[in-house]
């Protein structure tokens, strides 16, 4: 009878033994096999992220750079200072879209504060948002219609916003609009149900009576309708410094709107533009033939290069990785042990099968043979039943553990900017004032499965594991001579 | 001429005590011995050395004039010995059947008939036949390896009289028709009066008493 035949009658007659077993290396090939797929997914989900997102750089204006600033005098009182460097325009964006190759788009962003009406000319009912505890609320309360403004974002291509293109915010209705449209919006579309707004309403913007009231301009000379294109809905929670400020009450659209709401703006232009390359591996190259384009002055701005949008959704997932090959090994580790024991025991329990075998001649090495046979019989059960377990299991683990992984970290998608005064009363720039995201939707979800060639590595590790505990658990019979086996039978 | 033969074999556990001091016996085929003696005396240390379970502090063991040392002792015990034990020592999760085709590559149905069993006893659980069945079993997987030389240690030691006597007439046949040396360590004396020869152990000596 060749050892393999009693191996098989073995685990298909001790069932209780064997289902121990089973149950022991399910559990830890699952939760293996689970963590490797997991790893996996996050290796390809980065590669995903880093091909989707692409790369960004930013252009603003070297605003931080005083001889920029050209002085001229004002009555006999003093002087007035103003920036000399080229204006962000849509012109300057297109002249760099087509002198260097390989940028697929670009947004030119302005940010500044107006009172949404509606077509009946009521202050649209804005949505109540926890603010981030700076207090300006309280400070702003007795500023008049201060507390209904809220942000309008000017933009060139919403579609290449970076809270659009982050993932912040998705589209749910309608359309983008590009610098071509005449006065469009895009709202979010909890502000528009509180409004009974849609796509095709109509929303009049003008300043704040308050502001305006301090400029000596007449507000209702500042209004301008625009017609909603387009609804949002925010995939992530996010924070303000007002509530009125928040993501949901901003209206998303151009210049030329903002600039007639806002004609304290004066001939102010964008406050950045932001240009996407297809190819973050080309950041270099392109960044370098932008600075070196002829018509333009390099010193006139600051070129940031932006990895946040990639790097914010690297993080997690580099994390995770790393988390995860710990938790394998520690698996392996762990379940080798635990196997180990299980084995001893029953090697143990076995002593008198092993005497006997040896006094009919079966040598050692055939006994412990036997031992391993046994168990990879059974290995090859869990192992296959682990293919499908881990599959279930690996998914649901997999979306939590991002899930807790992304929720640590909160990033704002608006760059900060340098000292700029956009409305005479602070001295920050807008996005000091920019919702602040927590985490980042692009990466809620990754694609979890089981691969073969990680199968086929995690059969390969679980073998040798198992050889390595039934050696360990067979030692003190291969150490024992037959007749000290045979004592310990009686 | 002898199948086997031991010549001033010293044992010891602790390598302070002899528990043999010097034994010397020749054993032939075709015939069955009883060895007794007194508990502890060192009839189970004797036997283990027969059938190559270990070797002695000194002396020799010769297997057909040949020392079973050079001979090798795993080749030992699976080519020239089989051992019966007083506990049976069956491998409870093979049938009769599965038990003598261990080690044997004869069929095994023939063999356990021959001893008395049906083919439905010869599929059954080891653990479910009597004692009487279980030390059959393992006397046909004695028969059924090629050992020439059988090995029992008190095989009747757990059985009652009629089925002890039972199994000391098929031990019998096996010397006297199969033509093997079979060596029963025993205390019954009933035993060891139908051996063709008995020894006695004591004080680690051996002293050979032919008559019954
Ligand atoms: N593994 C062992 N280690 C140490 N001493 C042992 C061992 N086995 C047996 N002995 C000792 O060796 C002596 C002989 O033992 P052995 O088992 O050969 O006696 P026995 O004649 O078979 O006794 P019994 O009739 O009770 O079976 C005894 O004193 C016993 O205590
Ligand atoms: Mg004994």
């Amino acid at each position: 009878m060749s050892l393999f035949h009693r191996a098989f009658l073995y685990v298909t007659r001790k069932l209780t033994k064997t289902f121990l077993l089973l149950l022991i290396l399910l559990v830890i090939s699952t939760l293996a096999l689970s963590g490797a797929a997991i790893k996996d997914a996050t290796g390809t989900a980065a590669l995903n992220v880093r091909q989707a997102l692409g790369g960004i750089f930013t252009l603003q204006q070297n605003t931080s750079d005083p001889s920029k600033w050209v002085s001229t005098p004002v009555g006999n009182a003093g002087s007035q200072s103003y920036y000399g460097g080229e204006p962000l325009t849509v012109d300057l964006a297109e002249r760099i879209m087509t002198g260097a190759a390989g940028i697929s788009g670009y947004n030119a962003t302005y940010t500044n504060y107006i009172v949404p009406l509606n077509a009946d000319g009521r202050i649209l009912e804005l949505i109540d948002s926890e603010d981030n505890g700076t207090g300006l609320g309280s400070l702003m309360a007795g500023h008049g219609d201060f507390n209904s403004t809220v942000a309008a974002i000017a933009a060139t291509n919403t579609a290449y916003d970076s809270y659009f293109a982050g993932g912040y915010i998705e589209l749910t209705e309608g359309r983008h609009f590009t610098a071509g449209d005449k006065n469009p919006a895009i709202i979010s579309a909890e502000l528009a149900e509180l409004n009974g707004l849609g796509v095709g309403s109509k929303i009049t913007l003008r300043m704040s009576e308050y502001k305006a009231a301090m400029m000596g301009i007449d507000a209702g000379k500042t209004k301008v309708e625009v017609t909603v294109v387009g609804l949002f809905r925010s995939t992530a929670k996010s924070t303000t410094s007002l509530s009125n400020w928040s993501m949901d009450n901003s209206i998303f659209t151009t210049l030329e709107a903002v600039k007639t709401a806002r004609p304290d703006m004066g001939d102010e232009s964008f406050e950045r533009i932001q240009f996407y390359v297809n190819d973050p591996g080309e950041m270099e190259r392109i960044v370098r033939r932008v600075k070196s384009l002829p018509d333009l002055d390099p010193t006139d701005f600051i070129v940031t290069v932006d990895s946040s949008n990639v790097d914010a959704v690297m993080e997690p997932l580099t994390n995770m990785n790393r988390l995860i090959s710990i938790l394998i090994l520690l698996v392996l580790a762990v379940g080798g042990a635990v196997l180990c024991l299980v084995l001893s025991v029953r090697v143990k329990e076995r002593v008198h099968e092993s005497g006997v075998q040896l006094a009919l001649g079966i040598s050692k090495k055939t006994i412990v043979a036997q031992y391993l046979a046994e168990v990879v019989i059974i290995a090859v059960l869990a192992f296959s039943l682990s293919a499908f377990a881990s599959g279930f299991v690996a998914k649901t683990v997999g979306s939590q553990l991002l899930n807790d992984t992304i929720s640590d970290r909160a990033q704002s998608p608006a760059g900060k900017t340098p000292g700029t005064s956009v409305d005479g009363e602070t001295f920050l720039g807008s996005a000091d004032f920019a919702p602040e995201f927590e985490g980042s939707s692009p990466l809620t979800k990754i694609e979890v499965e089981v691969k073969p060639a990680t199968a086929a590595w995690m059969c390969g590790a679980g073998f040798l594991i198992i050889c390595a505990a039934v050696m360990l658990a067979a030692a003190p019979v291969l150490r024992m001579k037959p007749r000290e086996i045979l004592s310990k039978m009686s | 001429m002898s199948i086997m033969e031991i010549e001033g074999v010293r044992y010891s556990y602790d390598g302070r005590r002899n528990v043999l001091k010097g034994v010397s016996a020749k054993f032939e085929a075709g015939k069955m011995y009883a060895v007794l003696g007194p508990s502890g005396c060192g009839k189970t240390t004797l036997l283990s050395l027969l059938g190559g379970l270990d070797s002695p502090a000194s002396g020799r063991i010769l297997y057909q004039g040949e020392d079973i040392a050079k001979t090798g002792l795993a080749e030992h015990r699976r080519s020239h010995v089989a051992f019966i034990f007083q506990s049976y020592n069956l491998i409870d999760y093979l049938t009769p059947m599965e038990n003598v085709a261990l080690t044997s590559k004869l069929p095994p149905l023939p063999i356990l008939e021959r001893l008395g069993f049906t083919p439905e006893e010869a599929k059954r659980n080891v653990l479910k036949l009597s004692g009487g069945q279980q030390q059959r079993v393992a006397i046909a997987r004695a028969l059924a390896s090629d050992a020439q030389v059988i090995l029992a240690d008190e095989p009747t030691g757990n059985l009652d009289e009629d089925t002890a006597a039972g199994i000391t007439g098929i031990l019998k046949e096996c010397a006297h028709k199969s033509g093997k040396c079979v060596v029963i360590v025993t205390h019954s004396n009933e035993l060891a009066k139908s051996a063709d020869a008995a020894m006695r152990l004591r004080k680690g000596e051996l002293q050979i008493s032919d008559g019954r």
